[in-house]
């Protein structure tokens, strides 16, 4: 499993001209939440409203149509009006969505988005774009990121108390005593937002269950 | 001919004033050291030699950004306008600067020069390949 990533790139006007002050919000740093129901399940989707800062713009600046002069200062006098919006989507285990070992020893990476996922993504965006026109701020693209190009790689030996899944709740393995596995690779379902929080405290809890 | 196509100390200074950025000379020697990794790996064309031979006069940047936008897209002097931004903004202190000196009131003055090169780019062109083509017929003799 992998959550989904899609970009919308916004503009404030009433930003431009004016200095980016690090300290005060000015839609950077801004954490969303919105709930959708996903996979019969009630979801919180995460949001991430983040300033351009950090990052590195050379490619972009380059790909502007005009000289690199130009367009070097026409994307810096707009920078303190830019900003991204970026949310998750929540995955949950199915067929399409593996990692397959082979038998001739190679891993194959099978993502395919299923239609409910696809669906859910079309509306959390349009949702995003009205709420951000309300802030005043405009839309202007929205870049998605397939499933299995983010950084959020879960489930790939799920837990589960059926015979199916190869390791218990409890985090050990059925099929070799004393092998007790603690990481993100046993999370069932992924939610809406960045891993680490949840494999940590997954980790502590079978830690406890465990000793 | 390797040595030809490295920035030097001049070109490096009409950079830091065609982009308003802060001189570093550490970043021109790593500016450098990517430009001679290029040359070794790919083939350098007649092109290549006559556009970095263009570069005489702090003006001549201008030009050279506007045809290696348009005309010349995989030429060494593109490479090198490119090189030297992203390695200036890089930097910390490049990359503030960038942002404090960068205002609507230069992207005027910018479109105002631009299309003013855009007029006069091919007397500029002929002169320049006129003038190349004298210098290296003098070589030859």
């Amino acid at each position: 499993m992998d959550t989904k990533q899609t970009k919308i790139v916004y503009f404030l006007p009433k930003m431009l001209g004016k200095k980016i002050n690090y300290k005060s919000i000015q839609f950077n740093r801004l954490v969303g939440a919105m709930k959708e129901r996903y996979d019969n399940k009630n979801e919180y989707i995460h949001l991430e409203f983040l300033h351009l800062n950090s990052l590195f713009y050379q490619p972009l600046i380059n790909n502007l149509p005009l000289p690199l002069r130009l367009s070097k200062n026409i994307f810096y006098s707009m920078y303190s009006s830019l900003g991204i919006c970026t949310y998750f989507l929540p995955d949950s285990l199915n067929d399409k969505n593996k990692i397959i070992l082979n038998n001739d020893k190679t891993v194959e990476i099978n993502y395919t988005e299923n239609n409910e996922k696809l669906l859910l993504d079309k509306k959390i965006e349009k949702r995003i774009k009205k709420y951000l026109l309300k802030m005043s701020a405009i839309p202007l693209k929205t870049i998605r990121y397939k499933s299995g190009s983010a950084i959020h790689y879960a489930g790939t030996i799920p837990m589960g108390n059926d015979d199916k899944f190869a390791v218990n709740t409890d985090g050990q393995v059925k099929f070799i005593n004393n092998l007790i596995i603690a990481d993100a690779s046993i999370i069932p379902r992924l939610s809406s937002k960045p891993i680490s929080i949840n494999a940590a405290t997954l980790g502590d809890y079978i830690v406890q269950k465990n000793i | 001919m390797n040595k030809d196509f490295k920035i030097s100390d001049k070109e490096y200074t009409f950079f830091i004033k065609y982009f308003n950025l802060i001189e570093n000379k550490t970043l021109m020697h790593n500016a450098n050291i990517r430009i001679e990794n290029y040359i070794n790996n790919n083939s350098v064309k007649y092109t290549d030699f006559f556009l970095n031979n263009c570069l005489k006069y702090y003006f001549d940047i201008f030009y050279l950004d506007f045809l290696s936008k348009f005309f010349f897209r995989k030429s060494i002097i593109r490479l090198k306008l490119n090189i030297v931004l992203a390695l200036q903004e890089a930097d910390y202190k490049n990359f503030n600067h960038m942002i404090e000196t960068s205002n609507i009131n230069v992207v005027f003055l910018d479109t105002l020069k631009y299309s003013i090169i855009s007029a006069t780019f091919p007397i500029w062109l002929l002169y320049k390949f006129l003038k190349f083509k004298l210098i290296s017929k003098k070589k030859d003799v």
